[in-house]
């Protein structure tokens, strides 16, 4: 924790690095090159490791991706970041208590397309012109992120949590997005929700949201009704994002599961796997306006 | 009115989501509901038609009605008499239906089940249906036959038993009256006997005071009368003197002799002895014995003859009854005429007393009869109640005998009139091919009920756990804000998957209607040609 916060070590892939060892992200294609992780004692600057997101998978999974700005699955997130933003950056002025550009995305039950919208938001807040985003795997049990995105992953927040000789430039991942890093979930640990409970995970909370302004931190999380992680989660972040899964989810189960996060005073709910429906407000008219 | 246009459409929307419960649930409905409407035992109907003549039938019993009765109440008419009672429990004992029930209460629900089945139709005016639906057979056609049998016999006596029952009633009731009548006439009687002078009419309290008063006034004026006459006597007799001077032979003094009193006895006495001593002197001389004892009696007797004077002059103040010294060669005797005024006199006296015993008699019954005065409205009012109960009761019996006559009337005239007209059309025939039940429609009423049952259960389980398929149900139950919707990519393997679904689903459905068809054609062309071309095809 003391290595966070100097100016020397950055951790976020920003353009201050003086090592000669890799380039920012900025193409595509090829594999992920490995960062020199375990550098030696006397380097001065350590670069966090750079991946190459799978756009191809993405696109085919029908997510948001760099190239299909117009699609309606883009649209659909560019109205559903919009709130979301513009509270995160209006309070982080006046409230001190909770950073407020700290998001959490969860559902009542697996299944419901947490990661699926965690990832789509992220990538629609790093197509944003003034904001960075880190995304980061909760769900320490499951981590989906890496599979969804096409990249390799290793250590994570709960190594990073667990064990002090680690720091953030030794897990967080750049990515070839230039505004997107992500942090995974980590070894899988028997105490995830007790570390994700402790004053370090406050901490580091805190130092992520607060170091930069422009930043948006977006968790991915286990189901609310099937861990103990959401409601931790919760204590720390300003915002929620709760999947409703169309058709599937009952009220009972989101009655339940925002009870278990009622920590955090900023609820949204999002419906997500909507099918059309008579007289239900589509977007897809407006969609229709741009092609 | 879109907000219930949009909840309609979620509430199919969810019901179409649980699709397969719908079709699971009704295919057990179905299941169940099919089998049991084959399971059914075939029903049999025998009808007879007769021709009735209404007229005859209605005839006494519209007696006087002028009105025409509606189909509906002839037909009433028609099942009432032809189902009475006595004549239902008849065709339950010609049918031999009786030997199905052991006890009363078993008696009572078949005669009351029979009454209701068997039905009577109306067919034109005079025309009707007899028909008897059962499971079995040859019970139908007994039932309907022994119908017939009861017109044949003519026994639509029922209201024949009424009437008698009515005459019964109505006999004895009259006897009570009768009782009654007696009694309220004694009463009446009686107590006229008991207040006879109080009663109002003739005779009446007022006119027996006035006779009291009038007979105490008479009295009492006979009273006065008879006084008055008495005073008037004894005026008389005061200047009427009481003895009068004669010659000793006149004839007065004999005459007078006899109203004397015992003065006169013995003036006559002395005279008699008078008359022989001058009769014995011109036999004898004067020294005879008997002319010497003659004059001896004289003697004494002119000497108590004075003494009695001297008597009768002594006590009385008066000198009426003092003769006083008599002129010589005279007597004093008594005067009739003052012996009879005093007669008289003593008589008025005698009328008067029993005047004034009348009067005081009369007097009596007058405060009598005033005491009574108060009883009088009393007794009044007491008549006029016996009075009006007494009428009260003529009346009531007056009146039982009117109904009594016109009930015999009545039945006179039934049995005097014809009988009703009655003719078979169609007799009962053994029913061949059931009537009921009408099982095609009961397959198609099951089939429409379980695809309810269905929808109904899908429904309950939509609401009883409610999902959300639109923003707007979002917000409707939730007051957390909603972000959006995220629409669902359906890949093509999904799409493939979706529609087979669908073709699935569909053809279990169809496979119910087919079922449902399946049997009603069965039914139509009936089950044993059905079986009889199966195994026909098996053979072959």
């Amino acid at each position: 924790m003391e290595k966070l916060g100097d100016g020397v070590v950055t951790d976020d892939g920003g353009p201050i690095s003086d090592g000669p060892i890799t380039s920012p992200a900025s193409g595509i294609g090829g594999h992920s090159v490995q960062t020199a992780k375990a550098a030696k004692p006397e380097e001065p600057a350590k670069l966090s490791r750079q991946v190459t997101i799978d756009h191809d998978a993405l696109r085919a999974a029908g997510m948001v991706c760099a190239h299909s700005e117009r699609s309606l699955i883009a649209e659909e997130f560019r109205m559903i970041k919009r709130p979301l933003i513009l509270k995160a950056f209006d309070d982080n002025a006046s409230d001190s208590k909770k950073p407020g550009n700290l998001v959490m995305v969860s559902s009542a039950r697996p299944g419901d397309g947490k990661t699926f919208c965690a990832v789509n938001l992220a990538m629609s807040i790093a197509l944003e012109r003034d904001l960075t985003v880190m995304l980061i795997d909760g769900d320490i049990a499951k981590p989906s992120i890496p599979s969804v995105m096409g990249i390799e992953a290793d250590k994570g927040l709960i190594d990073l949590i667990a064990d002090d000789s680690l720091d953030m430039s030794d897990v967080l991942l750049k990515t070839d997005i230039e505004n997107l890093t992500i942090l995974p979930a980590g070894r899988s640990h028997q105490l995830a929700t007790e570390l994700l409970a402790s004053d370090k995970m406050e901490k580091f909370v805190e130092e992520i949201a607060r170091r930069y302004p422009d930043r948006m931190i977006i968790f991915d999380s286990p189901p609310v009704l099937m861990s103990s992680i959401p409601g931790v989660l919760a204590l720390h972040v300003a915002q929620i994002v709760f999947i409703v899964r169309a058709e599937k989810t009952t009220q009972t189960s989101i009655d339940t599961a925002l009870g278990l996060i009622s920590e955090c005073e900023n609820i949204y709910l999002l419906l997500n796997k909507a099918h059309t429906m008579v007289g239900s407000d589509k977007f897809d008219g407006y969609h229709g306006y741009y092609r | 009115m879109n907000d219930v246009f949009v909840q309609i459409v979620s509430y199919i929307g969810g019901i179409w989501r649980r699709r397969w419960y719908v079709l699971a649930v009704a295919w057990i409905v179905c299941g169940a509901g099919w089998t049991a409407v084959a399971s059914l035992p075939d029903r049999y109907e025998s009808s007879a038609r007769i021709y009735v003549d209404m007229d005859t039938m209605l005839g006494p019993l519209m007696k006087g009605i002028a009105v025409e009765m509606n189909l509906f109440q002839q037909i009433d008419i028609m099942r009432r008499t032809l189902l009475s009672r006595p004549n239902v429990e008849k065709i339950i004992l010609m049918t031999d239906l009786d030997l199905t029930v052991k006890s009363d209460e078993d008696k009572e629900r078949l005669i009351d089940e029979m009454s209701g089945k068997i039905s009577v139709k109306q067919q034109g005016r005079n025309l009707f249906q007899i028909s008897y639906e059962d499971v079995e057979r040859g019970l139908t056609k007994r039932v309907v036959q022994a119908v017939m049998q009861i017109f044949v016999e003519g026994n639509l006596g029922a209201s024949r038993k009424d009437m008698e029952t009515t005459r019964r009633f109505l006999e004895g009731q009259i006897r009570s009256y009768e009782r009654q009548l007696v009694e309220a006439e004694t009463r009446l009687a009686k107590f006229k006997r008991q207040n006879m002078g109080l009663l109002p009419g003739e005779g009446n309290y007022y006119e027996h005071m006035q006779e009291m008063r009038r007979r105490q006034a008479e009295t009492e004026a006979q009273i006065s009368e008879g006084t008055m006459i008495r005073d008037e006597l004894r005026a008389q007799l005061k200047d009427v003197p009481k003895f009068l001077e004669v010659a000793k032979d006149s004839a007065i003094t004999q005459v007078g002799g006899g109203f004397g009193g015992p003065e006169s006895d013995l003036n006559l006495r002395i005279l008699e002895l008078q008359q022989i001593i001058d009769s014995l002197l011109t036999r004898y001389t004067e020294q005879h014995p008997d002319v010497q004892s003659t004059k001896r009696q004289l003697a004494a007797l002119q000497k108590q003859l004075e003494e009695e004077n001297a008597m009768a002059a002594g006590p009385e103040g008066d000198n009426v009854d003092e003769p006083g010294p008599a002129a010589p060669g005279k007597t004093m005797v008594s005067n009739p005429v003052y012996e009879q005024i005093k007669l008289q006199l003593v008589q008025q006296e005698g009328v008067i007393a029993a005047l004034k015993n009348r009067g005081e008699q009369a007097r009596k019954a007058v405060e009598k009869w005033a005491g009574m005065a108060k009883l009088v409205p009393q007794v009044e009012a007491q008549l006029a109640q016996l009075n009006r109960d007494y009428q009260i009761v003529k009346k009531g019996y007056e009146e039982i005998r009117q109904r009594q006559e016109s009930a015999k009337l009545a039945s006179d005239l039934e049995t005097k009139a014809q009988k009703v007209q009655f003719r078979i059309i169609d007799p009962p025939k053994l029913p061949v091919k059931p009537s009921g039940p009408n099982r095609p429609l009961m397959f198609a009423v099951v089939l429409l009920a379980g695809l309810a049952a269905g929808i109904a259960f899908s429904f309950l389980l939509s609401q009883v756990n409610t999902t959300f398929s639109s923003i707007q149900r979002l917000r409707a139950t939730f007051t957390l804000p909603v972000l959006g919707r995220i629409s669902a990519i359906i890949s093509a393997r999904e799409k493939r998957q979706s529609v087979r679904e669908l073709i699935g689903f569909s053809l279990v459905g169809i496979f119910l209607l087919l079922a449902c068809g399946g049997l009603i054609g069965i039914e139509i062309v009936g089950a044993n040609n059905v079986l009889g071309t199966i195994k026909d095809l098996g053979i072959t």
